[in-house]
């Protein structure tokens, strides 16, 4: 008696599932793909981590992701097995939609493959300071859709990826070496050669000037207050704020060391008797 | 003169203080000083040596030299089995150079010496090693200079002597030579200071832009 009344409850709970079946397949669907979207992502995150950079990590993991829960979605329509409703013919409309969404979200999936080919083409990568249409900042974050950079005074530019896939982008850290130069002007009763032997001394004591090429440091043009010279000195691109940001201090102290003065225009006023 | 630094033990823990800096790690770690190659890896990872005068070697023929590298101090915390750099004591004035052109070079730790085709006394501060130059060329090669990938090389100590990994240069034709990390030490019979292990794998570099 009790045996019969446990198999009936069986029977019942069979029959609900027979009659949910579909249902439950299609939620099932959902649950196993959600589940292994999750476990791809982190496998391609531990695989990938130290071979490829942070943002290519995160937006391949982005793309797994939404193909398999895509893959899940499809699976759950087509076994819900809606009357009337074909899968073929929720293909067909899929497409459909996918051309409407395509008309209106033109923009947005340009800047989607721009964003792909940002990261296959790596003109950039994070932590690489770049300007783009004057707006000088470090990449801090590349995304599918789009590129942030934060400036120097620290504030953040979001940036479309199809803006800066189109558009002349500088990239100032892809320099293995950079090349620093500054003009200055040296009063004629100074000898130049003294000056130009100084500042070489100088520019080879700091260590982030490149001993090779070596530094140059040589006499431009006579203007009407002194001779205008330039200094160039090359640095690894790393530490090319180092140079960029001394280079003129290194130079007005040699030339106060060397007791030269500033150069004023000048003229000379002769009185006619 | 050396800077000032001291390595001590407080009750049972390892501590490191220079200046005003202090670092204390708990038992199980310890704090050790080991001798590192001079050079800033922020800046660069590559290690040059010029030679002055510069290196002939006939056609078809090797040679051997001795050059004796520049070594700061490193501050390392241990369990025995890694090592991390927690400072450095810099001996050695640096300065780097360009190899090869902006857009396809690297930039190296310029270091000038001059060879010598035998063994010679080296100080605690340099580390003594033999480089092995084979000229597979058709001329007579001129070896003005020879860069590595410092963060494969190894160091090695025999009786307070330290020495470097034996780098081989192969000579293909004028203008393209291989270095070679050999992970065999400069001198004999030495122990290898764990701070770089050998890496059977890697430790090559093609000199594509003339030695």
């Amino acid at each position: 008696m009790i045996i019969y009344f446990y198999l009936q409850i069986l029977q019942n709970i069979w029959d609900y599932f027979r009659f949910y079946q579909n249902y439950i397949e299609a939620i099932l669907a959902i649950i196993i793909a959600i589940i292994t979207s999750r476990q791809l992502t982190k496998i391609i995150r531990r695989r990938l981590h130290e071979k490829a950079p942070i943002h290519v990590i995160r937006n391949i993991s982005k793309l797994v992701n939404y193909i398999i829960i895509l893959i899940g979605m499809a699976i759950a329509i087509r076994q819900l097995e809606i009357p009337g409703v074909q899968f073929t013919e929720l293909l067909i409309a899929g497409g459909f939609i996918g051309i409407v969404i395509g008309l209106a979200a033109q923009q947005t999936l340009s800047n989607f493959f721009s964003g792909i080919l940002l990261i296959i083409e790596r003109p950039f990568k994070i932590g690489d300071f770049i300007n783009y249409n004057n707006n000088v900042g470090m990449v801090t974050d590349i995304g599918l859709l789009s590129t942030k950079v934060q400036s120097f005074e620290g504030f953040f530019i979001r940036i479309p990826n199809n803006e800066l896939f189109n558009s002349p982008v500088i990239n100032y850290s892809s320099s293995i070496a950079r090349l620093v130069r500054v003009q200055f002007t040296v009063p004629f009763e100074i000898d130049i050669k003294k000056v130009i032997e100084i500042l070489l001394n100088k520019f080879n004591q700091q260590w982030y000037i490149l001993i090779d090429p070596p530094p140059v440091v040589f006499p431009v043009q006579f203007l009407e207050n002194g001779i205008q010279m330039e200094a160039r000195a090359w640095t690894a691109g790393k530490t090319w704020f180092q140079l960029y940001s001394s280079i003129a201090s290194l130079i007005e102290e040699t030339l106060k060391e060397l007791g030269v003065p500033y150069s004023y225009p000048k003229r000379i006023i002769s009185e006619l008797k | 003169m050396e800077p000032k630094y001291i390595i001590t033990k407080e009750k049972n823990n390892s501590v490191y203080i220079r200046g005003d800096k202090r670092i204390e790690v708990p038992e199980g770690l310890k704090i050790e000083e080991l001798p590192k190659l001079s050079l800033d890896f922020s800046v660069t990872e590559y290690f040059g040596i010029v030679f002055d005068p510069y290196i002939y070697v006939n056609s078809g023929e090797q040679i051997k030299v001795y050059v004796k590298l520049p070594l700061d101090i490193g501050i390392y915390v241990t369990n025995n089995q890694t090592y991390k750099l927690i400072d450095t004591i810099e001996i050695y004035p640096k300065k780097y150079a360009l190899y090869g052109n902006i857009s396809n070079g690297v930039i190296y730790r310029y270091w000038k010496t001059n060879a010598f085709f035998e063994r010679v006394f080296s100080n605690k501060h340099e580390a003594l090693t033999l480089i092995e130059i084979i000229n597979e060329g058709e001329s007579i090669g001129t070896i003005s200079k020879i860069i590595f990938k410092a963060h494969d090389f190894s160091l090695f100590i025999n009786n307070d002597i330290i020495c470097g990994e034996m780098i081989q240069l192969y000579r293909l034709k004028k203008g393209l030579a291989v270095v070679k990390l050999t992970n065999k030490p400069s001198l004999e019979g030495s122990k290898l200071i764990p701070t770089v292990p050998l890496k059977h794998f890697g430790g090559e570099f093609e000199m594509s832009f003339g030695t």
